[in-house]
């Protein structure tokens, strides 16, 4: 049987674990814990650990979905989570304080496994607030020198906008797939 | 015709269809598609196609729900209808699209079985789905349109939100690349079919309005004729109009005299505006980009250098975008390595009306750059990769796109 992976990260709240559930085939299993600290303020539980769902492929193929912990006391995780990933979503939560600063740290905090494979990045809850605009994420990633990454607009409910944004990533690690 | 070959055959039903509808669909039925399809009389049939428009178009429709009210009814008609159960066919009909929709009805598909599989952590729960959206997901990148929401009655039945969503999709295709790939960039095409003139065109109205009113940082007010107008929002960059797509789209074909369409300012702030504003606000660039789409159709704006290497400053925004599936694919190449619309269409084997459709928009939202030197490299990278590889990422876009 033959199974790979995709990696979803993201600060707290991004909307990674929404993202997953939308697109598992199964039903998805995420471990919970009552928040602790100031994420509590954000969520009454938080993902301490990991989300898991599965895309079944035709045949014994499986893609596995793996969410990390958007805390990152828990990076030690990430590490372990990317050996082997396809590529790597990257939800930035336009509610919080600082997108940009998350922008910064999850791109930097990646950036090995990006350089091996590829990231795509949607922006959730741009409903509840609307700045900074997309044009303003664009300009953020010129800056930081990450030349044209695919940056979306997402409601992490809607499966067509996280399907669109998991097609992104694979059309960036190969545009001549075929329809 | 043997009997075997009889049950073969899918029957289909045709009520009120005009005497040259039906000599057309009768070749098409029992000429070209002897082997697949036969016509019977109502009783016998597994699908009835019927002419809505017809003098009892409606009285037909009613008899056959009441008296066959579990098969399927593929409805004929001039007009968009939405009638729940009922799937509709808008003429002039395109065969190709009554085939495959003959064909969804006669190949039902078989749903496969996925076992659920748990893990058992510590603390393990299972995460509901969130409650899902009525609309289907095809973008056209407008809140609540027409041409978005697919009618909810249907979601239950597969075979027909399949079909309707085929039918939408198709229709979209057109609306926005064209309806035939007249355009071969590689041997260089007839000019009138590979580019077109903006200049006297709504979309050039629409491109001068919106550069006034952000170079103004005021809004400004489009007055169209037949009372509609289009508010143009520049510090929100939203655009407010009571003007539906299927009356917009019309508009973008036909050229526009100089003092058809009036400029005003608003006496009345952005924020009030906003404020009072009874219409559902879209996204000023996603209105510029389908404006663009619809008058290109498939085209390049003029004086375009199909030779010259593309790239993309930053990728469009297609989750709120009008677009189709190709538009994806052009944007991870061009920004991937600069390639020349010539060997976009070749390298991808696509059709160039599609990487034209998608040159014009963004060319238009300013998110394409010519390059002086092409990306070689690059492309003899992507030509190398593992065929195993492609094999996968190619089977699992296969499981997204067909979710």
């Amino acid at each position: 049987m033959a199974n790979y992976k995709i990696i979803f990260t993201g600060p707290v709240g991004a909307g990674k674990t929404t993202a997953i559930s939308v697109l598992s085939d199964v039903p998805m299993v995420t471990t919970d814990e009552l928040a602790s600290d100031m994420t509590k303020d954000r969520k009454s539980q938080t993902t301490v650990a990991m989300d898991y769902g599965i895309m079944q492929l035709a045949g014994d193929e499986r893609i596995h979905l793996y969410g990390t912990p958007g805390q990152e006391r828990f990076d030690f995780m990430w590490d372990i989570l990317t050996q082997g990933g396809l590529g790597l979503v990257l939800l930035i939560d336009n509610s919080r304080i600082e997108p940009f600063r998350d922008l910064h740290f999850f791109l930097d905090a990646f950036k090995d496994f990006i350089g091996c494979t590829a990231v795509s990045i949607g922006i959730t809850r741009m409903d509840e607030k609307s700045t900074p605009t997309i044009s303003d994420y664009q300009r953020e990633l010129s800056a930081l020198g990450w030349s044209t990454l695919p940056l979306l607009e997402v409601d992490a409910r809607k499966k067509g906008d996280v399907s669109l944004l998991v097609q992104s990533l694979l059309y960036s690690l190969d545009p001549t797939l075929a329809n | 015709m043997s009997a075997r070959n009889d049950q073969k055959l899918f029957k289909i039903a045709l009520l009120g269809v005009s005497d040259r509808d039906m000599a057309m669909l009768e070749l098409f039925l029992q000429g070209q598609n002897k082997d697949k399809y036969t016509i019977v009389p109502e009783q016998q049939a597994q699908l009835c196609i019927l002419d809505l428009d017809s003098l009892n178009g409606k009285k037909l429709l009613q008899h056959q729900r009441n008296r066959y009210p579990h098969r399927p009814i593929l409805a004929l008609s001039v007009r968009d209808q939405e009638i729940d159960g009922v799937q509709f066919l808008r003429k002039p009909i395109k065969v190709d699209l009554l085939k495959t929709i003959i064909d969804f009805y006669r190949n039902e598909p078989i749903h496969k079985n996925v076992d659920n599989e748990t893990k058992t952590p510590v603390k393990v729960q299972k995460v509901e789905s969130p409650p899902k959206p009525s609309v289907q997901p095809i973008t056209t990148g407008q809140p609540d349109t027409e041409e978005k929401r697919i009618p909810v009655g249907f979601a239950a039945n597969d075979t027909q939100n399949a079909v309707r969503n085929l039918e939408t999709l198709t229709r979209i295709t057109h609306e926005c690349c064209g309806t035939e790939n007249s355009t071969d960039l590689a041997n260089g095409a007839d000019r009138d079919k590979l580019f077109y003139d903006s200049q006297n065109l709504f979309q050039h109205i629409l491109e001068t309005a919106i550069a006034r009113c952000r170079k103004d940082a005021y809004p400004i007010a489009l007055h169209l004729p037949g009372g509609k107008s289009i508010t143009l929002l520049p510090k929100a960059s939203v655009a407010l109009t009571d003007l539906s797509d299927s009356r917009l789209r019309p508009r973008c074909l036909m050229a526009v005299k100089p003092d058809e369409i009036r400029f005003e300012n608003p006496r009345v702030s952005e924020t009030n505006l906003l404020r009072l504003s009874k219409q559902t606000p879209q996204n000023m660039d996603a209105l510029l980009w389908k404006v663009t789409l619809w008058s290109a159709r498939g085209r390049l704006p003029l004086n375009t250098d199909i030779h010259a290497p593309v790239h993309l400053r930053q990728w469009p925004n297609l989750t709120r975008l009008l677009s189709i599936s190709p538009f994806l694919r052009i944007a991870a190449l061009w920004s991937r390595t600069p390639v020349s619309l010539v060997q976009t269409a070749d390298t991808l084997g696509m059709e160039a009306r599609y990487v034209c459709a998608f040159y014009s928009a963004c060319h238009n939202l300013g998110l394409v750059r010519f390059q002086s030197i092409p990306g070689g490299e690059e492309m003899v990278q992507m030509q190398k990769a593992e065929p195993s590889r492609k094999g996968l990422l190619g089977r699992i876009l296969n499981h997204l796109r067909a979710a």
